[in-house]
């Protein structure tokens, strides 16, 4: 963050009265407007988070017993780790992402992701389309101070995209998620603003930036001016962001400033320390949305295609999966470890009460990886959880077994619309649907 | 190390580029098949007509900006690196740089980098004596700051401001110092600047010639030519010289031009070109991410990694300075390494620190850039060799030969080491009866298993699970009992020299070879062969020829890229 200058208040007051060419913004207009109405519905505002994970599961250990709501279902032997969260958790099971699989991995990340199939060719893979936390970044979250968080425990790559050739970059270190939210220029409820003139000089940069650009546009060709308008987007976020901190914070009760991280968490023997990270990770990204800093996570706690080495494992994920003879006991182990992190995140959401309930359940958290089973990259029988219900709008505590190999995109469409998107569809061509899935509808 | 680009060196390439204008000399070149390609000296033809490309914005690298921010402002600064992270398109980022759109996130990075940067600078006004002739710290007049600012945005822009721009930027000015002082504006022009899309981005477009419809192809203006000679050559910025030459129009005529390019080419600065054309070409840049676990391979570490691209680095430039033929790097005994890597290889360490070279034996059984741990290391697993990864490299990278995606919904687990299946030559040929995986797997294992004596991190072993490694193999028909063979049969392959030639007509020009394109990939081999296989020489026809100067018309509206979310609307 840029330090504050010594700029005294007279000076301050003087420079206001200057005219010229530049716009020089104040941050003082702004300072005493309150935050929206953070109030949807009469309540809480929604909130989304996606907790991806790579290469998929052992399919035959994941599907619980019994079906329906409460005490009809039980946990299976994957999901174990949700114990403590199961009334808040619900079970799809059965369903499948309809794509061509023409690309292992890359297909069923996209095809989930963004609903249709993927574009591009080998070595140049890319989305067709924004993935839907993008839809639900420009659609709630215009709001809050980030539109979204794109954030990872162990990878360098998001599952998060603008549209084609343009994916969003990954926070996977605590530390520096935690500086970016709760550094300096976050305020807790009921602490005083700073008038920061600083701010007020990059709003006039970002002028003088977005009217360079704009000329620039006008000499491209169709390609680059699309290219440049994500460029424009990106600075009208800064400027967005820069009105917000000068705003009051919205009084949330459960905010508070949280405890830093460690600031590493390095390997032990090449093994990266997941549960360590992933604690951080989460109590980070609870409280940010607790703040109302955003209402859009996207989380990739491993990649699509990972091959990270796990204390128990002699050989990286992604291989283990193709090479592990049998019923695969690692990489079942894997899994559980992993919904166990889940779990941790989940929990996290849930200590934090909001209203006569928690953050969880104004949450629509979807759970979620590319494949179903690693070893033959199957798009059928899709690993698939959501927990939270977007402030009852979603079912809990259900498993819905479909019998029919249904398209994932009834899913999705459904956890949209619950968070507030008026879409008529999802999906293109083959995937596409127009309704939601009425069993996870309240 | 400097490159010997002195005409003494370079005969074969100035004579060529003679040639360029003589259509006299069209020869047939049908040698595409034959295994002496390399011998062939006939004469080159001429250039083909160019079929460029639609200009593309590219926009600068990690590397880039960092190279340019310290070329311009001096050493000694941090310029960060958490940026928006370079896209790789079939492992090149300069690729990527064409094509990709920036995320929000992005944007936000390079504003923060920009404040950064310039806070470091004013720190130091020194740094910015070059553009502003007055004492910043000490009320500076007005037409002394504005004449800076506007040949500070000559620099760092590549081209001149035009009177909007100026008037934006010394109001900028203006309204901040009123408030603060003199360097407080200057640092905020500075953090407009490079947060500026003419910075960030190469245009390299002729905006005088491209508005006419008629035209497909436009040359390069001279701002445009300069900018893609320096990001080309040095991965940097344009120097004064350039600019002035841009400046004054004269980098269009040829013979400046061609002169520029020979300077340019003895650069200090060309070596960082030459380096960061094989990190991308070679995906060296990944091992600076890579992980081998510890308990298996014991000489692993982030540090060996950082050696093992060294080395390579080193034998490239061996093979450059020394203006030998470029298929040596597949073949040479001469290596550059380490302690640690001396201690990998089983060979005598160096007597000082540092690399020194060395010269490899047969009974060592390593030679030439397949047997570097840099390439053992990239391709292959975190605790075991891979046949597969490293038949993929040099089949797709090496020899540009397309190999599908394996089919979805199959079983692609290799069976376990047995007792009549010890190694992995053996489990892969079980693999083999499964018809669906066989064809792309024979192409990529029969080649990778030539590899097999050296395991994960490229540490020599005769045996595994105590049965002997066999490594023979062969190519497309040419067969090689060892990996020290090996290198000689990939070096001879014919798609060597286009695979090469494509790549660097890639890089250079920012987008991946058209078909249209392709018989200038043709044409670059033809003077790649006729100039004894020097990698410079390539460089040098590349960027004197005339693809190299132009650019297509641009990209029209009707695409069905970037549809947005019009049926999202809340």
């Amino acid at each position: 963050m840029k330090p504050q200058r010594n700029v005294n208040r007279r000076q301050f007051l003087r420079g206001m009265m200057a005219g010229g060419l530049v716009t020089l913004h104040l941050p003082m207009l702004e300072l005493f407007m309150s935050r929206k109405a953070l109030a949807q519905d009469g309540g809480f505002p929604k909130r989304f988070g996606l907790f991806y994970w790579g290469n998929g599961n052992r399919p035959e250990n994941w599907v619980p017993t019994g079906e329906g709501f409460g005490d009809d279902w039980a946990l299976s032997q994957s999901l174990q780790a949700f114990a403590p969260v199961k009334d808040k958790l619900s079970v799809i099971s059965g369903m499948s992402i309809k794509v061509r699989n023409i690309s292992p991995h890359w297909s069923g990340g996209m095809g989930f992701l963004t609903g249709q199939e993927l574009i591009g060719g080998d070595g140049n893979w890319t989305a067709a389309a924004p993935t839907f936390d993008q839809l639900l970044a420009q659609g709630i979250g215009g709001e809050t101070v980030y539109r979204s968080l794109i954030t990872g425990c162990k990878t360098n790559d998001s599952v998060s995209w603008n549209g084609p050739n343009s994916r969003n970059p990954v926070e996977s270190d605590p530390y520096l998620l935690y500086e970016k939210i709760f550094g300096p220029t976050f305020r807790a409820p009921g602490e005083e603003g700073i008038i920061d003139p600083t701010l007020g000089f990059r709003r006039s940069v970002l002028d003088v930036v977005r009217e360079d650009t704009v000329a620039l546009q006008s000499q491209l060709g169709a390609t680059d001016r699309i290219r440049l308008e994500q460029h424009l987007d990106g600075i009208r976020d800064i400027e967005m962001r820069l009105a917000r901190l000068q705003e009051d914070p919205p009084s949330l009760e459960a905010c508070y400033r949280p405890e830093a991280p460690l600031q590493e968490y390095p390997d032990v023997e090449s093994r990266p320390q997941m549960a360590a990270r992933n604690a951080a990770m989460s109590e980070i990204m609870a409280m940010a949305l607790a703040c109302d800093q955003t209402r859009v996570l996207s989380y990739a706690y491993t990649s699509p295609l990972n091959n990270i080495l796990y204390d128990f494992t002699d050989m990286g994920h992604h291989s283990l999966t193709h090479n592990e003879q049998g019923d695969q006991p690692l990489v079942q182990q894997i899994t559980e470890f992993t919904m166990e992190q889940a779990s941790v995140f989940l929990q996290a959401l849930n200590a934090i009460p909001e209203g006569d309930g928690t953050l969880l359940d104004n949450c629509a958290i979807v759970l979620s990886s590319e494949v179903s089973e690693g070893r033959s990259h199957s798009l059928d029988e899709l690993p698939l959880l959501l927990a939270g219900s977007a402030g009852g709008k979603l079912h809990q505590n259900m498993h819905y077994r479909s019998y029919s190999t249904e398209n994932v995109n009834l899913f999705t469409l459904s956890i949209l619309r619950a968070m507030g998107l008026n879409l008529v569809s999802f999906g293109e061509d083959d995937s596409q649907v127009t309704d939601g899935l009425s069993a996870l509808e309240v | 190390m400097h490159r010997s680009a002195s005409s003494s060196t370079y005969p074969f390439a100035i004579l060529s580029y003679c040639l360029l204008s003589t259509p006299a000399f069209t020869i047939g070149f049908g040698c595409t098949g034959d295994k002496d390609t390399g011998e062939a000296q006939s004469m080159p033809s001429v250039e083909p007509t160019p079929q460029p490309s639609p200009p593309s914005l590219r926009r600068l690298t990690i590397s880039q900006y960092r190279n340019v921010i310290l070329d311009t402002f001096g050493d000694g600064l941090l310029v960060p690196t958490n940026l928006e992270p370079d896209v790789e398109t079939e492992g090149f980022k300069s690729l990527g740089a064409g094509i990709s759109s920036i995320s929000p996130v992005g944007v936000e990075r390079y504003e923060s980098a920009s404040y950064s940067i310039a806070e470091q600078i004013v720190a130091e006004p020194d740094r910015l004596a070059y553009w502003f002739a007055c004492e910043l710290t000490v009320s500076p007049s007005q037409a002394c700051i504005y004449n800076g600012i506007d040949s500070l945005s000559l620099e760092l822009w590549r081209k001149p401001v035009s009177d909007d721009q100026r008037q934006r930027l010394n109001g900028l000015y203006d309204v901040i110092s009123g408030q603060t002082d003199s360097l407080t504006g200057v640092e905020y022009i500075l953090a407009a600047l490079l947060q500026s899309p003419h910075f960030l981005y190469r245009t390299e477009v002729n905006l005088e010639s491209v508005t006419d419809e008629s035209l497909s192809i436009h040359q390069l203006d001279a701002w445009s030519l300069a900018s893609r000679l320096s990001f080309f050559l040095w991965n940097s910025t344009p120097d004064a010289e350039l600019l002035d030459l841009a400046e004054s129009g004269e980098l269009l005529d040829l013979t400046v031009l061609e002169s520029q390019v020979d300077r340019m080419m003895l650069d200090p600065k060309f070596d960082n070109g030459i380096r960061n054309f094989f990190d991308e070409f070679l995906h060296l840049y990944k091992l600076d991410s890579i992980t081998k676990d510890p308990l298996v391979f014991t000489h692993a570490s982030p540090d060996l990694y950082a050696s093992a691209k060294e080395e390579t680095f080193l034998t490239i430039e061996y093979i450059l300075d020394n203006d030998l033929d470029f298929r040596e790097l597949l073949t040479t005994q001469t290596s550059f390494v380490d302690r640690r890597l001396a201690s990998l290889y089983g060979i005598p360490a160096p007597l000082s620190d540092g690399f020194g070279e060395v010269t490899l034996t047969k009974q060592n059984g390593r030679r030439g850039l397949l047997t570097q741990a840099s390439m053992l290391n990239l391709h292959a697993h975190a605790t075991a060799s891979s046949p597969t990864l490293r038949g993929v490299f040099i089949r797709k990278t090496l020899l540009c030969q397309p190999i599908p995606p394996p089919p979805a919904n199959v079983d692609t687990s290799i069976p376990a080491a047995t007792e009549e299946a010890p190694t992995m030559r053996e489990r892969l040929e079980q693999h083999f009866e499964d018809p669906s995986c066989a064809g792309c797997h024979k192409m990529m294992d029969l080649v990778g298993l030539g590899l097999e004596n050296f395991d994960g991190i490229g540490q020599w072993r005769d045996l595994e699970n105590n049965a002997p490694i066999d490594p023979s193999g062969n190519i497309d028909g040419a067969t090689f009992i060892d990996a020290w063979e090996m290198g000689a049969v990939v070096s001879e392959h014919e798609r060597l020299g286009p695979c090469l030639s494509n790549h660097l007509y890639s890089y250079a020009l920012g987008h991946r070879m058209t078909d249209a394109e392709e018989a200038h990939q043709d044409w670059l081999v033809e003077h790649l062969f006729y100039n004894n296989w020097s990698f410079t020489s390539l460089v040098r026809t590349l960027v004197l020829s005339e693809s190299f100067r132009s650019h297509g018309a641009l990209s029209q509206d009707s695409d069905d890229s970037t549809d947005t979310d019009e049926d999202t609307a809340e």
